[in-house]
């Protein structure tokens, strides 16, 4: 009796220090979700100190808090590409002026051009004239429905200790979103009119550019 | 037919503000444009409507408006223009496209120069219109060139007007003006714009050419008749729309911030195309038309539904970021929704109840850690509780490693005369501790459901709404 009870104690015991081992890791692998979910390269303590609406409670939007693609999975933006353009100024004045004349639908038309092009490099076997035709007419379209969904802006207090300096900073960002299947449309176009004018020297190029087409059915 | 006839308008009135490219003197693209009957018109191509008409000035000035079923080919006959000078293509899939029309054959292809000096060719039915854009530049023997301050304030009234009308912004709790009357302040606005416009195309009218300023001041009259119609409209429909954040592809935001970005960009604000101008103020016109007529509504009922809105939206916000309904946070929402109806009351606390009692329960079946009640929000607990265990198991792992050998567990021998008896085990400072490990451990698998039902409950008396039974 006494022996089983000591058998199965020990067992218990290192049943629950496994499970404890096991979930602190599988905490410490997911991490915090960072309440701003934008880059930093700022080496030394970043520190928001103001953000707009802070003054009156209101929360930092949900759009801050996740990366544009994880935005693109939510109902909200369905059926568009997002993108989050940032903007820094040295004053608040400056800044909002900045963000309210933001040229959203020339930078949405680059965003475009860039992460297609992003596709583009890691397919092989493409043709340089190509790819340099393609982007050309892709960074000459612009969206009808290329839209300005919000902008956002942050007041942020920057120490580094080890240079023992201290500074302020604004940064903004603002939010496009561009009908998917807009963007598809100036993809056909622009692939179309690089095909045309470039054609395929051999075989292999002919696969790699019917391997793209399909990677560029599938989204962006 | 309404919208072009807006829009020819339009464009003699820019064009009494800034004179034809001929006139002064700057380089443009010319086109030329065959017909079936074999003449040839040589000019700058306004607007083209594939399938329907373009709009052409020639060398004097003169606008026509061609018939495009007449069009057999359009083709660009000189290489000089200036940089300012583009074409802008609208296509039916929502592309726009900038660049300079090199060829087109109705039935055929239509071949378009765009920047980079990239060619591209596409179907004509893919395309809606063609509208041309052209900034002249003053040069310095330019006879008479138009005065910049004039154009500029003409042209940033007429942008303001319709960015003013239409721009998303949040109203302001005091406004109490209508929709009907700022309406009828950007029409006032716009009437005198096109007084200044007639004043304008009178001067040029003694110099140049009567019969155009004639015509002109015609179709000056016909956009005031056009506008005060509109008016009158609005005042018997009244606006239904309600502002705020609209569905993507929505062609009159797309129009308020094509607008907004020419406007606001300084590059654009400087070289702001005429031509543009002209499509711009034709879509928010085409906009206004359709507010129009929107079927009616009563306009007190709108503001209503608007303010209740922004007080859900307001109310969201609050409830959103937070998993734990404390006091401060309850009177808040007390105060906001107190003249929110029931329906939209119980709407919120649908969408902010706790429904996750369940899987905190599951998850606190991991000992120790109470993950589900950290994650629901139930942090004192779940620090608590996962504390306490942690003592106790650390605790129990140190008398059991230390006195493993010597421990013999609860049996004890007394002497009973002469002989010995086992007496039954009795609890020891062990066995409390796993018993009250095993209580605390089936409390956390309740503790979810217990927690859900009482925030769920502070909401519910927060919002002032009834609830009965148990609420996870």
């Amino acid at each position: 009796m006494v022996k089983t009870r000591r058998v199965v104690g020990y067992f218990v015991l290192t049943l629950f220090s496994a499970v404890l081992f096991w979930s602190c890791g599988t905490i410490q692998g997911k991490g915090p979700v960072p309440e701003i979910a934008a880059g930093n390269d700022f080496e030394g303590t970043v520190t928001v100190v103001e953000y707009r609406g802070s003054d009156i409670g209101d929360p930092v939007p949900r759009w801050m808090q996740n990366f544009p693609e994880e935005l693109e999975t939510r109902d909200e933006y369905a059926g568009c590409y997002v993108f989050r353009f940032e903007l820094r100024g040295v004053d608040l004045a400056g800044l909002e002026r900045s963000l309210q004349d933001f040229p959203f639908s020339l930078r949405a038309s680059r965003a475009v051009h860039d992460r297609a092009l992003k596709k583009a490099d890691q397919q092989e076997g493409l043709s340089d004239g190509f790819v340099d035709e393609a982007g050309r007419v892709l960074m000459a379209i612009e969206y009808l429905g290329a839209s300005r969904r919000d902008d956002f802006w942050v007041h942020e207090l920057l120490v580094n200790k080890e240079e023992k300096s201290k500074g302020e900073r604004y940064r903004g960002w603002v939010l496009v979103s561009v009908p998917k299947e807009q963007a598809h449309a100036a993809l056909k176009l622009a692939y179309e009119t690089a095909d045309t004018h470039q054609p395929p020297q051999h075989d292999r190029e002919a696969r790699a550019r019917e391997q793209l087409l399909a990677k560029f059915r599938l989204g962006l | 037919m309404r919208s072009e006839r807006r829009f020819l308008i339009l464009i003699i009135v820019i064009q009494i503000l800034n004179p034809p490219a001929e006139l002064n003197g700057a380089e443009i693209l010319m086109e030329s444009v065959s017909m079936a009957d074999g003449s040839v018109f040589s000019g700058v191509v306004l607007e083209h409507r594939i399938g329907e008409y373009l709009v052409l000035s020639d060398h004097s000035g003169d606008i026509r408006c061609l018939p495009a079923r007449d069009i057999v080919s359009i083709e660009h006959t000189m290489e000089r223009y200036s940089g300012d000078s583009h074409d802008v293509f609208f296509l039916s899939d929502g592309l726009i496209l900038r660049g300079h029309l090199v060829r087109y054959l109705p039935g055929g292809e239509l071949t378009l120069l765009v920047k980079g000096e990239q060619m591209i060719t596409l179907d004509p039915e893919r395309v809606i219109k063609i509208v041309h854009i052209h900034m002249p530049v003053p040069e310095a023997d330019t006879p008479n060139p138009p005065d910049p301050v004039l154009r500029r304030e003409a042209v940033n009234l007429q942008l303001e007007i319709k960015i003013g009308e239409k721009k998303p912004v949040k109203p302001k709790e005091n406004d109490t003006r209508s929709d009907i009357e700022s309406l009828a302040e950007e029409i006032e606005e716009l009437e005198e714009c096109l007084e200044e416009a007639e004043m304008n195309g009178a001067e040029i009218a003694g110099n140049e050419n009567e019969e155009y300023v004639v015509e002109m001041i015609e179709g000056i009259n016909t956009a005031i008749e056009e506008l005060t119609a509109l008016a009158e409209a609005c005042e018997m429909t009244g606006p239904t729309r309600t502002k705020g954040p609209s569905a993507v592809g929505d062609p009159e935001r797309d129009a308020v911030e094509f607008l907004q970005a020419a406007i606001s960009a300084p590059s654009h604000f400087t070289d702001l195309p005429l031509s543009e101008v002209v499509l711009s103020v034709s879509l928010s016109m085409d906009t206004l038309a359709q507010h129009a007529i929107t079927p009616a509504a009563s306009f007190d009922k709108v503001k209503i539904h608007e303010s209740n809105a922004q007080t859900t939206q307001r109310i969201q916000n609050l409830l959103s970021t937070r998993k734990r309904y404390g006091p401060v946070l309850r009177a808040r929402v007390g105060v906001l929704s107190a003249g929110l109806p029931e329906e939209t009351r119980r709407s919120i606390y649908e969408t902010n109840r706790h429904h996750d009692a369940l899987n905190a329960s599951v998850l606190n079946l991991i000992p120790v850690l109470n993950w589900g009640s950290w994650r629901q929000g139930d942090r004192a607990h779940a620090l608590t509780n996962a504390v306490t265990s942690a003592l106790i198991y650390a605790a129990a792992w140190s008398v059991m490693t230390q006195y493993a050998y010597e421990y013999t567990g609860a049996l004890d021998l007394q002497q009973i005369g002469e002989g010995w008896q086992a007496l039954p085990p009795s609890p020891n400072t062990i066995d409390y501790g796993f018993a009250v490990i095993g209580v605390t451990y089936l409390y956390s698998l309740v503790r979810p459901f217990w927690y859900s039902h009482r925030q769920n409950a502070r909401l519910a008396r927060a919002l002032n709404i009834e609830t009965r039974g148990p609420q996870w």
